[in-house]
């Protein structure tokens, strides 16, 4: 799954709901491409470069703290995107992130990889780049509590009754 | 987010609430990807309020700790310190508090290249 360069093209805004709930993503003008037209297994995450985003005016560069937000708003969707109906959102419980090299003023991507999907903790991996899926800007990962939705609904039913 | 207080080796800085940093808009909480953001600006105003004169910085990791969920009602303060600084790299902490709060949303450590290294001095022959 290597040189994945996806036409920015091909990106579609993330859905309503979404927005809705989590504003900050809407605010950070995040984007979505879906796998097939990515070529990819999984979507790709798109933030399309906005002269706000620059964090270091010297370099330029854009700012670390958006990047780490673009790429913490990744897992998260990356976990909601095929949750239907109602959801309840997971909590962050942790997040660690790894600058490898500058992100220049240009668009980002983002893919995810969740390395672990327990009963309660999920554990995704988030790569972000920008010209070259083999040339990273950042590595990231993030551990969420999870609540399984349908599972603990049955359970409360049965604590009470 | 602006700056806020001073203090020592440490510095805070403020962030308000707005629309734009929820991340769970119906039970109004503050998105932790906006923290994370707080967080790293903070750290390396420490860093560069540490060093001896102005240069280059850039963050190399930054490791955060959400302890509690974090509501929208007040300011968000960040505090943060550089606690060692090599030729190479400084090291950074942080911790986030709600305004008038004295227990923490979040807390970080973290790590930031100077980009324009200092060369040792060699001791004279």
């Amino acid at each position: 799954m290597n040189n994945i360069q996806p036409d920015p093209g091909l990106a579609r805004p993330l859905p309503h709901g979404l927005l809705q709930r989590i504003p900050h993503v809407r605010h950070l003008g995040m984007q979505l491409i879906a796998p097939e037209k990515a070529d990819a297994s999984t979507p790709v995450f798109y933030l399309p470069f906005q002269d706000r985003l620059v964090g270091n005016t010297y370099l330029p560069a854009l700012h670390g703290g958006a990047v780490a937000s673009f790429m913490e708003n990744a897992a998260l969707l990356h976990l909601l995107i095929n949750q239907q109906g109602d959801f309840r959102l997971p909590k962050a419980i942790d997040f660690n992130i790894d600058y490898v090299r500058s992100a220049g003023p240009r668009d980002t991507f983002a893919l995810c990889e969740v390395a672990k999907l327990g009963r309660r903790v999920a554990l995704v991996n988030i790569r972000c780049w920008q010209r070259h899926y083999d040339r990273p800007s950042a590595l990231a990962r993030i551990h969420y509590l999870w609540e399984e939705l349908e599972t603990p609904s049955e359970l409360a039913e049965d604590i009470t009754t | 987010m602006f700056a806020y207080d001073l203090d020592g080796d440490r510095v805070c800085l403020a962030m308000p609430c707005e629309t734009d940093t929820l991340g769970d808009a119906e039970r109004g909480l503050v998105h932790t990807g906006a923290l994370t953001a707080l967080i790293d600006s903070s750290c390396g105003m420490a860093v560069l309020h540490k060093l001896p004169a102005h240069e280059p910085i850039a963050t190399l990791d930054l490791r955060v700790d959400y302890l509690r969920a974090t509501p929208s009602d007040r300011n968000i303060l960040c505090w943060a310190w550089c606690h060692r600084v090599t030729p190479n790299v400084a090291f950074t902490r942080a911790e986030v508090f709600l305004e008038g709060s004295d227990e923490p949303v979040a807390v970080s450590s973290g790590s930031f290249m100077r980009l324009k290294p200092v060369k040792k001095k060699r001791a004279a022959q």
